[in-house]
């Protein structure tokens, strides 16, 4: 059970620093919102952020409580987390998305490049912002697409 | 990679969770294992094998050709 009460302590830790700099960022933007002071960005964006942190610490608190309450399942969660199998699966996944991600970003620098001697049309903003938009999205489908298959039965 | 994995489980009378549960991995993994789709590292191996109080060649299988 040592694994458990590693797992517990840390769901306990990462609770408490998400509720502090949760409280304190929501303290601090609702602040900013009442006292009007010209910042130059909407105060209402330091208040999401606090109360994102605050939903963070509470899902934090529910795993701690989880884990106290049901050891067993708590110790099977850990252990499927640590699982030499799933790394593997995660570390194939992980790799596959890091390419795709590399093959986008290397495609928009290399128009971007080309691009500028007039050999290639000069992209539009919206245009860079999809490519942009893209090298986000698609190596999280192909990380995700690669779990799946990892755990259908390639491994 | 070929094991016996299975037929050992089943003689101690151990469901895939329980040994799962013992050599501190997931059930899956040990289906994995027993459908030959997972080669285990050499620590689960020998966690395996210490766990049915075998070696791991007793175990597992190596088969030169399947290599190749």
């Amino acid at each position: 059970m040592k694994t458990i009460e590693k797992y517990k302590y840390q769901q306990k830790m990462y609770a408490w620093l998400f509720l502090i700099s949760g409280i304190t960022c929501t303290g601090v933007g609702v602040a900013l919102e009442l006292t009007e002071i010209p910042l130059g960005i909407d105060p209402r964006l330091i208040t999401g952020m606090g109360i994102l942190l605050l939903g963070l610490s509470l899902s934090a608190w529910l795993r701690y409580y989880n884990a106290a309450k049901r050891p067993q399942t708590a110790q099977r969660m850990v252990i499927a987390e640590s699982d030499e199998r799933m790394t593997a699966i995660k570390n194939k996944a992980g790799q596959r998305g890091f390419w795709t991600s590399m093959a986008i970003i290397y495609g928009l620098l290399m128009w971007e490049s080309v691009s500028s001697n007039g050999s290639l049309p000069i992209l539009t903003a919206d245009i860079r912002w999809y490519w942009l938009v893209a090298a986000v999205v698609l190596p999280m489908i192909v990380y995700i697409a690669s779990i799946v298959q990892g755990n259908r039965g390639e491994y | 990679m070929e094991n016996k994995l299975e037929e050992f489980r089943v003689r101690q009378g151990l469901t895939q969770q329980d040994l799962a549960d013992r050599v501190e991995v997931s059930r899956q993994t040990i289906i994995s294992l027993e459908h030959g789709r997972y080669n285990p590292s050499i620590l689960l191996a020998h966690r395996l094998a210490r766990e049915f109080d075998v070696s791991i060649e007793d175990l597992f299988l190596f088969n030169e050709e399947e290599k190749k």
